[in-house]
């Protein structure tokens, strides 16, 4: 165990090198003159011979990737031309929230996901299997961006029982830690669901097939030949053998949670770091989409380690990928 | 005494080992699958490999066909390195040399008819026209007992004796000199097996085939070859005459094995 | 001798298609019929009278649907709704399909140059996709659109390129898998060069993957273009696709919500036509599907809930001395086949006495290990078993569920054949015997201690802290041998328990089973296609064809003379060490598949003997002079 883990962490290494070169290449793609692209036609020749200094573009594209990574590590990601601020301090600020949505929206999504492969696969019942898959297929054909409009439309909308936008309510003043959390709890409910709801329905998916083919396996079988009881076989056997199965594939929705954010954020206006990706492709502000882009990549990649070594202490047969 | 057809020359292999350059890869240490192995296959001859599973016999075996290349020793088509063969004698060996797998069914292609299977075969190893080939593949069905109206299937629509004797027919269509038989039967029931097994003696009377047969069934090897390999661990531990390896085996490994076959005698 | 053709698969020549199977999907023509709902106008959209999607009136903004000549009203720019929808459609479905022809094209090349031309390739490729799939995937498409700039076809490109990994990832698996297949290696014994074999025998093999991998993704690649359009990175104004109407309608969600709602809706409705269409492909090209599949199975289940218990008494077996401790009558096991119940076993009789050791044998298909699993009311879905199992004097299939649980595990017991995927792989082996000790709430017959030792474990360091993939062969199935003990059952269930085991080591766990029953006076049934192995271990065999017992006899009886025809083939047909002289029988043809319609005797059809009588009528099993039972018309008897 303690080998795969160092193994896994050390991984990440060249990994991360990967990330941030690709980030760099498609920012290197832009057609003609990056400074032109960024400033906009009716820029001072003064400020784009400037901006091109800054940007180093006299330089060979390995040695700008070199320069801005070793930025990167200090933690300085350059400067935000719409923002007129450090990129790093723009995107840190806005990191928190975004992770706040992701990781309410994934374990959602993952309980909701479990629990409806679980019960069509471990209930042997027509109507319940045939609810569940038509949920789970639901699930996965809903575009979240509009699945995240009715919601606002009916819970905040019709029936006006939660807020539409925001993360907290700009008018309350002086708030006390609880109620804060109340507040910012409440802000949460309807993006989270708008993305959990379509990570439930591939959980559920695989989940239910997974559960199923446990249950068929043989070692199942014996389990019943040995005389245990039904509930510790469903409840001990074939739930690690469906989680194991199953957490490769949440890691993977932690992929469509954080890029589904981007959608999310712009509808519920959370102030995270999806919304300030859009604002910056519309401003042209590469500097900052690449912050942006290989912050959440990162993010991402830690996600997935996780849950590969949560699967690796769930079934030690899987090696190192 | 005349040549080999075949002769393995202190052939091995071993896998791993290798640096990854990927970092941290999986850096397993080498094994050694075969360690220099000599055999010598004459013309008609039918040679046994025995072994448990692991010890090397479909390496050995997979090497001899050439779809595999050994990490040390050679290979020799009548007494010259099959590396070293000119156009001509690499598709004499080609044509010389044929395998039959022990899952007839995963050696067929699932998605093309039986006859499209046997026409590529004789396509690839002669220079037959099409007449020519359709006659050969009636010849070569007719004596391995394959109905041509079954040619026109699937593997998957076939029993898995039917399925073998089609596997056979596309090893003979080329008129080898020797077929390697890797556990030909082992996937079949035992009235089945008795057909191929009475087939392939059969088959070997008529055209002076030599085999390399691969089992981990020393009844039945016994049967079909008058010598007997018996590998262990990579290596030919005892090899010789039938009669003199399984009647007075040297190696105590032989012994455990021919020990542990049960027999009907009560 | 092949050409009697009596097997099922022989039966169906030709494909049955998998066209004349999707009559009988419900679920894909579900998703066809919506799919064509959005995609027929989609397509003749040029064709239709619409009005021009694009041609705004102010003054007509807004309408209510049904208004004239706006059957669902206008938008905010009094532009016809109906028209823009189905134009929308138009566009995204366009994209959708674009993007996943591009991906899947790239990803195949890349895949299958990965599998294909070595090493060093394949890890070029294989980094390069490790890369690319750490990114959020919408976040690459993102970062793609920002660099290309704005527009549909930019967006389309995005959603492509980002997607290249996933098809390269999955092409090269199955491409893999492909190559390590034999018919490959006997391509490359025909002489045939690589070019050949990719085209011949690799794409053929490849396409249905690719085909399916395709229509799974094409949903998602829809939703990802719209998803683009909806933040406006996709199609620019005038232009439109289902996710910018979306996205322009979002600005009038309270007040006129129809704008943005309609265009979400045609896109659910669309995905959902793909997926379902899609998984119904993924079930049709999957040979082993059959329509009555799931239902059936569950009513197969529903069957064997049921407990049919038939006849205390069926058959005329003769109860010999003492109450048997296992005793079946008219034992029926039928699994679902495509059109309903095929019988896979039928009418078994038999009684095990205590300690006896008895096996039963059979080929590949003649229900032996259906029986085995019958005794112990341990059938899979999709089967079910009617007649009489008593145990002890216990009817068991009158039994609810926990007293049956209480009796498997504590007095029958099970040995299953592979214990690699039998031993539960997740869990360490001392948890396994651990809960198996206390699964019946009493304390276990033996301490785990014991049972290590009693199956010749002790020896083996650490061996209640491994995993069962960290075992051997022969080790496992100690393991498995030892939950079977555990609480000292009478009765030892095995079922080919040493067929995937080498031959010296399963000489080891036949004399450990051996041991084991011999010395604490334990049944056993021993499942197995093998008679010599069968002879040197049990007292009593039976002899299984086409689902009946067709004889029951004293081993060392059997062996010096089978009564039965087939037991007699089965015999000649064994080769045995020592005597490579001896001619094999041949016996010609195959045994019946399940549910195969025979008339007479089942083995008539293959009968070296076989007389007009046997075809008639099926004969009974019935019991001869020395003690044997025979489901034969004319027995072979001494001397014949």
């Amino acid at each position: 165990m303690g080998g795969y883990v160092v193994r896994r962490l050390l991984l990440l290494v060249p990994v991360l090198l990967g990330v941030s070169l690709v980030v760099f290449a498609v920012m290197a793609l832009v057609p003609g003159d990056p400074a032109l692209a960024i400033l906009g036609p009716y820029a001072t020749p003064e400020r784009l011979a400037e901006l091109r200094a800054e940007l180093a573009l006299d330089q060979p594209w390995w040695r700008r990737w070199l320069g801005w990574l070793a930025g990167v590590l200090k933690g300085d990601m350059g400067r935000s031309v719409s923002l007129e601020r450090p990129v790093a301090d723009a995107v840190l600020e806005r990191l928190g929230p975004t992770l706040l949505l992701a990781a309410a929206a994934l374990m959602l999504g993952a309980v909701l996901g479990l629990a409806a492969g679980l019960l069509a696969a471990f209930r042997h019942n027509l109507v319940t299997d045939r609810l569940v898959t038509l949920s789970v297929l639901l699930g996965i054909s809903l575009p979240p961006f509009w699945l995240g409009l009715l919601l606002i439309l009916l819970f905040a909308v019709w029936l006006g029982w939660l807020p539409a936008s925001g993360m907290v309510t700009p008018w309350l003043t002086e708030p006390g830690a609880a109620l804060l959390t109340a507040d910012v709890l409440r802000h949460l409910l309807l993006p989270s669901l708008s993305l959990a709801l379509v990570a439930a329905g591939v959980i559920g998916r695989i989940g239910r097939g997974a559960a199923l083919e446990v249950l068929a396996a043989d070692h199942i079988r014996l389990c019943r030949a040995r005389g245990l009881t039904q509930r510790r076989i469903l409840l001990v056997h074939a739930l690690k053998g469906v989680l194991a199965r199953v957490m490769p594939v949440i890691g993977l929705q932690a992929g469509f949670v954080l890029g589904g954010a981007v959608y999310i954020e712009t509808i519920f206006q959370w102030p995270g770091l999806g919304r300030l990706l859009v604002d910056a492709i519309a401003a042209r502000d590469l500097l900052l989409v690449q912050g942006g882009v290989l912050v959440l990549a990162a993010a991402y990649v830690l996600v997935n380690l996780a849950t590969d070594l949560a699967q690796h202490a769930l079934d030690r047969r899987t090696a190192a990928a | 005494m005349s040549a080999p057809v075949l002769r393995l020359a202190g052939v091995a292999k071993r896998y791993g080992g290798a640096r990854c350059w990927w970092p941290l890869g999986q850096r397993a240490a080498a094994t050694t699958a075969l360690a220099a192995v000599d055999l010598d296959i004459r013309p008609g001859d039918a040679v046994g490999l025995v072994g448990e599973s692991g010890s090397g016999k479909t390496t050995l075996a997979r090497i001899a066909a050439g779809l595999l290349s050994a990490s040390d020793g050679s290979v020799q088509w009548y007494g010259r390195d099959v590396r070293g063969l000119d156009a001509a004698d690499r598709a004499a060996y080609r044509r010389g040399v044929q395998y039959v797998f022990q899952n007839p069914q995963t050696a067929l292609n699932p998605r093309r008819r039986l006859a499209a299977i046997l026409d590529d075969t004789l396509r690839g190893l002669t220079s037959l026209d099409p007449a020519q080939r359709r006659e050969r593949i009636r010849r070569v069905a007719a004596q391995t007992g394959v109905d041509t109206a079954l040619l026109g299937r699937f593997a998957h629509q076939l029993s898995g004796g039917q399925a073998q004797r089609v596997a056979i027919a596309r090893a003979l269509l080329g008129e080898p000199r020797l077929v390697i038989l890797d556990e030909p039967v082992s996937a079949l029931d035992v009235s089945l097996q008795a057909q191929i097994l009475e087939l392939l003696g059969e088959l070997r009377a008529r055209h002076g085939l030599a085999y390399l047969f691969i089992s981990h069934d020393l009844a039945v090897v016994e049967r079909l070859c008058e010598h007997i390999c018996v590998m262990h661990q990579g290596r030919i531990v005892e090899a010789g005459a039938r009669e003199v390896v399984l009647g007075e085996p040297r190696e105590g490994y032989t012994r455990r094995l021919l020990d542990a076959v049960p027999r009907m005698q009560t | 001798m092949s050409t009697d053709g009596s097997s099922a698969a022989g039966g169906s020549g030709r494909l049955a298609g998998p066209l004349g199977r999707l009559r009988r999907h419900p679920g894909a023509l579900a998703g066809l019929g919506l799919l064509a709902l959005v995609l027929v106008p989609a397509v003749a959209a040029p064709v239709l009278a619409l009005p021009d999607p694009a041609l705004t009136a102010p003054a007509q903004r807004m309408l209510p649907p049904l208004s004239a000549g706006h059957v669902l009203g206008t938008d905010h720019l009094g532009r016809d709704l109906l028209s823009r929808l189905v134009w929308g459609a138009r566009a995204s479905i366009a994209v959708g399909a674009l993007a996943t022809l591009i991906a899947a094209l790239a990803g195949a090349v890349l895949g299958l140059a990965a599998a294909w031309l070595g090493r060093l390739v394949d890890g070029l490729v294989m980094r390069g996709v490790d890369v690319l799939m750490a990114f959020p995937y919408l976040l690459l498409a993102l970062a793609i659109v920002a660099a290309l700039g704005p527009g549909l076809a930019n967006a389309m490109l995005a959603i492509a390129v980002a997607n290249v990994p996933f098809f390269a990832r999955a092409v090269r698996g199955a491409a893999l898998d492909i190559r390590h297949q034999d018919y490959i290696a006997a391509a490359r014994l025909a002489g045939h060069g690589e070019p050949a074999i990719l085209a011949r025998e690799v794409l053929p093999n490849l396409a249905p993957t690719l085909l399916l991998l395709m229509t799974t993704t094409l949903g998602w690649m829809v939703l990802e273009t719209a998803g683009l359009s909806f933040l406006g990175l996709g199609a620019q104004p005038p232009a439109a696709d289902l996710g910018s109407m979306l996205g322009e309608g979002r600005e009038f969600l309270t007040t006129y919500p129809r704008v943005a709602v309609l265009p979400g809706l045609v896109i659910l409705v669309l995905v959902v036509g793909i997926n379902l269409v899609g998984d119904g492909l993924r079930d049709l090209l999957d040979p082993r599907w059959s329509p009555a599949g799931s239902s059936a199975q569950r009513q197969g289940a529903k069957a064997d809930a049921r407990r049919v218990a038939v006849g205390g008494d069926a058959g005329d077996a003769e109860q010999p001395d003492g109450l048997p401790l296992l005793s079946v009558r008219g034992l029926d096991v039928d699994v679902t086949g495509p059109a309903g119940p095929l019988s896979a076993v039928a009418g078994v009789d038999v009684d095990l006495r205590r300690g006896e050791r008895v096996a039963l044998v059979g080929e590949s298909g003649c229900g032996k290990t259906l029986t085995a699993l019958a005794l112990l009311r341990l059938l899979p879905a999709g089967t079910a078993q009617r007649g009489s199992v008593r145990h002890d004097g216990t009817e068991l299939m009158a039994l609810d569920d926990t007293a049956l649980r209480h009796l498997r595990g504590r007095r029958l017991a099970y040995v299953p054949q592979e214990p690699l995927t039998a031993l539960d792989p997740l869990f360490r082996v001392g948890f396994q015997i651990g809960e198996t000790r206390r699964a019946h709430g009493t304390e276990s017959a033996y301490a785990t201690a014991a049972l290590v030792r009693m199956v010749g474990l002790s020896a083996v360091p650490d061996l209640l802290r491994r995993f069962p993939h960290e075992l051997s062969g022969g080790q496992r199935q100690r393991v498995a041998i030892a939950l079977a003990l555990a609480h000292g059952p009478d009765l030892l269930i095995a079922d080919e328990a040493t067929t995937a085991l080498d031959v010296t080591v399963q000489r080891e766990i036949l004399a450990l089973l051996r041991r084991l029953c011999d010395e604490q006076g334990r049944a056993l049934l021993f499942v197995s296609h093998d008679l010599a192995l069968v002879a040197a271990l049990c007292e009593r065999v039976l002899v299984m064809y086409a689902g009946r017992i067709v004889e029951d006899a004293a081993a060392s009886d059997l062996l010096r003379q089978p009564a039965h025809p087939y037991t007699a083939a089965l015999l000649g047909a064994t080769p045995e060490l020592g005597q490579p002289q001896k001619t094999l029988s041949v016996l010609a043809g195959e045994p019946p598949a399940p549910g195969a319609r025979v008339s007479g005797c089942r083995f008539a059809p293959r009968c070296p003997r076989v007389q007009p009588v046997c075809r008639s009528a099926e004969p009974e099993l019935v019991r001869t002079g020395d003690g044997r039972r025979v489901r034969c018309r004319f027995p072979l008897e001494d001397g014949a």
